[in-house]
């Protein structure tokens, strides 16, 4: 690559507002046909980043520019060249697919003459094709994204600039977007995006580290990885509830979490740590290495807060503590009209369990969750939630659990103790014990200096830890929690994550919905629900277990999207996807399969590398949706 | 009860009065609005612009329209040479009435016999013509009072006309107007701001996470309520004492009763709005509707036209309009000093209004989300 042009620079750029430094002195250069990846915490400045190259802000400092035209005093000029898709949903809901598309194609002047082939194009590659004429707002949340992609794509553009596109959309239709960005790329368009999904940083050519308005490190995601100097230390222990307290003692400055059965702890020095957990750790323990994944970078950027452990143990103050079932539902039914949007759901939760619920966009998970907590009365079927009759007794319900909702539920215009007061106020609580309790939320949510800032100053990730501090105020020993991470950075979710281990551990049940794969690890037990049916249920090893008939391959490949057409073809393959940085074939057949797919590679020359691996919960999420897919057709 | 209720009201009166944008709209509006109208709106026609059309030119005339000028109805913006100016004139608007006297006027007046004198008027403003035909009859007739004796020798009219009007001695309408615009700002202010009050928090999403709360619907909808009934009695305070400062308005009835009646005016107004809130899904969907509410209250009213000239099925419909009641009372007992007693069958509507209302509002409105 040595005359590579450089389709989006940056020099020096610079944008403050007020006394905060959003964007300081970035100096960015992305080539031809790259897809680049901006990753870093909320309110790193990823948006403000982009919105000066794409010259809708005015950079107090420095230049970019755009297929060589200067961002800033061209601004007009590279809006031919350029598409910015931003994370607000920026569709006409009441027009069609192809109204739409049709508007912003007037808007950008394509020709009229091949407008309408161009059009049916864009709707095939995107296999939009069959949704041409519905309203924009009654598609799936994956879908509009895909159709607001369409729109920035059609007068062409050298250069995408997309801000967190994929945010809130579920694994298969975040497979089926970047299917399509790989195809651009392809073609030469420069794609520069920005992601809270690391899998999907691992799939960038290039990705830059953003951390405090600053590109910290950047490179191939490997290479950013190893520049780190960061070990993982894995350990397997016999109660990883109880041990992990432990292990935070022994490392005060080291994040450390429970992924699946194990405790993942991010050190330096992996022989001192292994060392150490050796002495300290009673019983049967298994410590091995592990190969760090981007998402931890993404947690060492931010040093944890030293009282972490006293935040966790203050978590449940309060709580009563109670025994048996929680929430049961039988044949739990809604209907809207003739749309069944849940189908006999049968649920046994018990008290100190972490119940996720798991699946796409419009699957039922809301629905679900609102009648458990008397929003919504349900068509027929049964069903108790701590004791009580959700359909005669919702408003004792009421006094009992705590809601969040995937819907924003705090008051902007109020100061950030206001809002704590306003909800303490509405669950009975008044003097000393509002004030000792409103001490606790902005301990817990890690605003206890920023009190009297008005809310609508926080970024994602504290808004939600306010949120649930809010939403658990009146120390409730039943939660529900309808994509509490949804849109929060990898530090904030793990940290949510923790709250809620800590919650459970004190005998609360957590019912949680998210479409995050890898958070179903989190999870006592999961259900899958697509179509308002429950598709799964069980604990994850179980789901990972019993729900897969299917093998999986993983393949290491270089530019893994230009095989998998190829690979789909081959007898014996039910599937391939794009997964992290390769692919993962799903067969069950897998020795045959295995040797096939060695053989391909070696005939092209290409140097992959192939072996059988345990199923992500990603690999039972789609495949399942595939089979129930094929029920219903 | 009152914890909950406590927490509702201060939240709300915190939101609404930490908007700079929306304390203007609150108390600034009405205020502003009230002065402006109050000056804008009156049907009293004065300084019309007319032109004379002389083709006697004699001193009589001189006289008549000198007398027509000088009553303060008229100003004489021309004197025209011919029909056909007359008419340009009226086209373009320059003038709105013209007057004919025609050759030799003096001389039949003198002869003691019957001289015309033509009054055009531009009829396009049927209500202003109408009123100009009627100030020049009076003119002409005072004039022709005036000079009985001298033209005639008779010395007695038959029949002389005397006019005294009650309450306003002046038949200034201002009296009229300036507390018909009061009740006409507390119908907008009211209806408009407490429309979007729940319909807010269901478009930015936060009414889910409050009614998953234990907070009862009459909490709710009181918290909701009272904020806009304080703000509502504010203004109201502030517009009539402007009606004192600038327009000379006293209340001539007891302070008390004009509390009652405000009040019960206020509350009617808020039951609908809240109803048109419960009852939407979007902030335009509640305002559309509250506009198209305001229009007919205010029609319907009998401040703009009096009741008594609609149709009798019409007439019934406008009980049903609380303005109706509120315009009569309000304007009652400040012009005429009315107290309860004399309001009787208004406030009973009142009462009514503001019950029926509030009640189906918060039967209406449900902690459920469909």
């Amino acid at each position: 690559m040595s005359n590579f042009n450089s389709a989006i620079t940056a020099q020096d750029i610079t944008k403050s507002f007020g006394k905060l430094k959003a964007v300081d002195k970035v100096t960015l250069s992305i080539r031809e046909g790259e897809i680049f990846g901006l990753i870093g915490p909320d309110g790193a400045g990823k948006t403000t980043l982009m919105r000066m190259l794409a010259g809708m802000l005015t950079p107090d400092s420095g230049d970019a520019s755009i297929c060589g035209r200067s961002s800033l005093k061209q601004h007009q000029q590279i809006k031919d060249d350029m598409a910015y898709m931003s994370q607000k949903f920026g569709l006409y809901q009441d027009l069609t697919v192809y109204e739409n598309i049709r508007l912003y194609a007037d808007l950008y002047d394509v020709s009229k003459k091949n407008m309408k082939e161009q059009i049916n194009d864009l709707l095939d590659f995107s296999y939009m094709r069959p949704f041409r004429n519905r309203r924009a707002g009654k598609l799936s949340g994956g879908m509009k994204q895909k159709l607001q992609l369409i729109c920035a794509l059609v007068h062409k553009p050298k250069v995408l600039l997309l801000d967190e596109p994929t945010n809130g959309v579920d694994p298969v239709s975040r497979r089926d977007f970047w299917r399509i960005l790989y195809n651009l790329s392809a073609e030469g368009v420069t794609i520069l995006v920005s992601t809270a999904y690391l899998d999907e940083a691992e799939r960038c050519s290039r990705i830059a580290l953003m951390n405090n308005g600053r590109i910290i490190t950047t490179g191939t995601p490997s290479s950013v990885i190893d520049e780190s100097g960061i070990k993982i230390a894995s350990v397997k222990t016999q109660d990883n509830q109880q041990n992990i307290s432990k292990i935070r003692n022994l490392f005060p400055d080291s994040s450390i979490h429970i992924f699946g059965e194990k405790i993942r702890i991010n050190t330096s020095d992996y022989q001192a740590a292994s060392l150490k957990l050796n002495e300290n750790l009673d019983g049967e323990t298994e410590i091995t290495q592990e190969k760090p994944m981007l998402e931890d970078i993404f947690m060492s950027l931010q040093s944890r807060s030293g009282s972490s452990e006293k935040l966790l143990s203050m978590v449940s103050e309060g709580i009563e503590k109670r025994e048996g079932s929680s929430v049961i539902t039988s044949s739990l039914t809604k209907r809207f009209g003739d749309f069944t949007a849940v189908n006999s759901i049968e649920l046994d939760v018990k008290y100190g369990e972490i119940f996720g619920f798991l699946g796409p966009n419009g699957a039922g998970k809301s629905t679900t969750i609102k009648m458990l907590c008397g929003l919504l009365i349900p068509t027929s079927g049964n069903g108790s939630v701590g004791g009580f009759d959700i359909s005669k007794n919702p408003e004792k319900i009421k006094e009992n659990i705590g809601y969040m909702s995937q819907k924003f539920s705090l008051y902007e215009d109020l100061k950030i103790y206001e809002n704590i007061d306003f909800y303490g106020g509405i669950y009975g609580l008044s003097g000393d014990k509002l004030k000792k309790r409103r001490d606790w939320a902005l301990e817990l949510s890690g605003l206890k200096e920023r009190s009297r800032e008005i809310t609508a100053n926080l970024a994602g990730g504290w808004r939600q830890r306010l949120a649930l501090a809010c939403s658990i105020i009146h120390s409730p020993s039943i939660v529900f929690l309808d994509e509490p991470t949804s849109g929060a950075d990898p530090a904030s979710r793990r940290l949510f994550w923790d709250i809620i281990s800590s919650l459970a551990a004190e005998g609360v049940t957590v019912f949680v919905s998210t479409h995050y794969m890898e958070e179903a690890e989190y999870c006592n037990r999961l259900s899958m629900i697509f179509r308002g049916n429950m598709i799964a249920h069980g604990t994850p090893f179980e789901l990972k277990e019993k729900y897969m008939d299917d093998k999986i391959v993983n393949i290491s490949v270089e530019q893994p999207q230009t095989y998998i057409e190829e690979l789909s073809k081959m007898e014996g393959m039910n599937d391939v996807a794009l997964f992290g940085a390769g692919l993962h074939a799903r067969t069950s057949d897998p020795d045959s399969v295995l040797n096939k797919i060695n053989k391909y590679f070696s005939a092209k020359s290409v140097h992959a590398d192939s072996k059988l691996i345990q199923p992500s919960m990603e690999d039972v999420f789609v495949s399942l949706i595939d089979q129930a897919e094929v029920a219903d057709a | 009860m009152l914890l909950k209720l406590k927490a509702m009201l201060i939240k709300e009166l915190k939101q609404m009065l930490r908007d700079p944008k929306m304390r203007m709209v609150v108390l600034g509006i009405p205020t502003i609005q009230m002065l402006v109208m109050s000056f804008a709106m009156t049907l009293d026609v004065k300084n019309i612009n007319v032109t004379i059309l002389d083709f006697d030119k004699s001193s009589t005339t001189y006289e008549i329209a000198h007398k027509m000028n000088s009553s303060g109805f008229f100003k004489i913006e021309s004197y025209a040479n011919s029909l056909d100016e007359v008419r340009g004139m009226l086209d373009n608007g320059e003038v709105r009435g013209a007057i004919v006297f025609e050759a030799g006027t003096q001389e039949k007046i003198y002869k003691g016999q019957k001289a015309d004198v033509q009054v055009i008027a531009d009829g396009t403003m049927s209500n202003d013509a109408g009123i100009i035909f009627s100030y020049m009859s009076s003119i002409i007739s005072e004039y022709n009072m005036q000079n009985m004796f001298r033209l005639t020798g008779k010395a007695d009219t038959p029949v002389e006309f005397t006019a005294r009007a009650l309450y306003n001695e002046n038949l200034d309408s201002r009296f009229y107007y300036v507390p018909g615009i009061i009740t006409m700002m507390i119908l907008v202010t009211s209806i408009l701001l407490t429309s979007i009050a729940i319909v807010r928090e269901k478009e930015i999403g936060t009414i889910e996470q409050v009614m998953v709360t234990p907070i009862g619907k009459f909490e709710f909808i009181i918290g909701k309520t009272l904020p806009f009934f304080i703000t509502g009695i504010i203004t109201t305070t502030i517009m009539l004492t402007i009606a004192f400062l600038a327009f000379d308005i006293v209340v001539k009835g007891s302070i008390f009763t004009l509390g009652l009646v405000v009040s019960l005016n206020i509350l009617s107004y808020l039951g609908l709005a809240l109803l048109i809130s419960s009852a939407s899904y979007t902030q335009q969907q509640a305002l559309l509707t509250a506009f198209f509410i305001l229009m007919p209250f205010s029609l319907l009213s009998g401040f703009l036209f009096p009741i008594d000239n609609m149709p009798m099925p019409i007439q019934y419909l406008t009980y049903l309009d609380p303005m109706r009641w509120g315009f009569e009372s309000i304007t009652g007992v400040i012009i005429k000093g009315a107290g309860i007693r004399e309001l009787s069958t208004q406030i009973q509507w009142q009462i009514g209004h503001a019950v029926f209302f509030l009640t189906f509002a918060s039967f209406r409105f449900r902690k459920t989300m469909e």
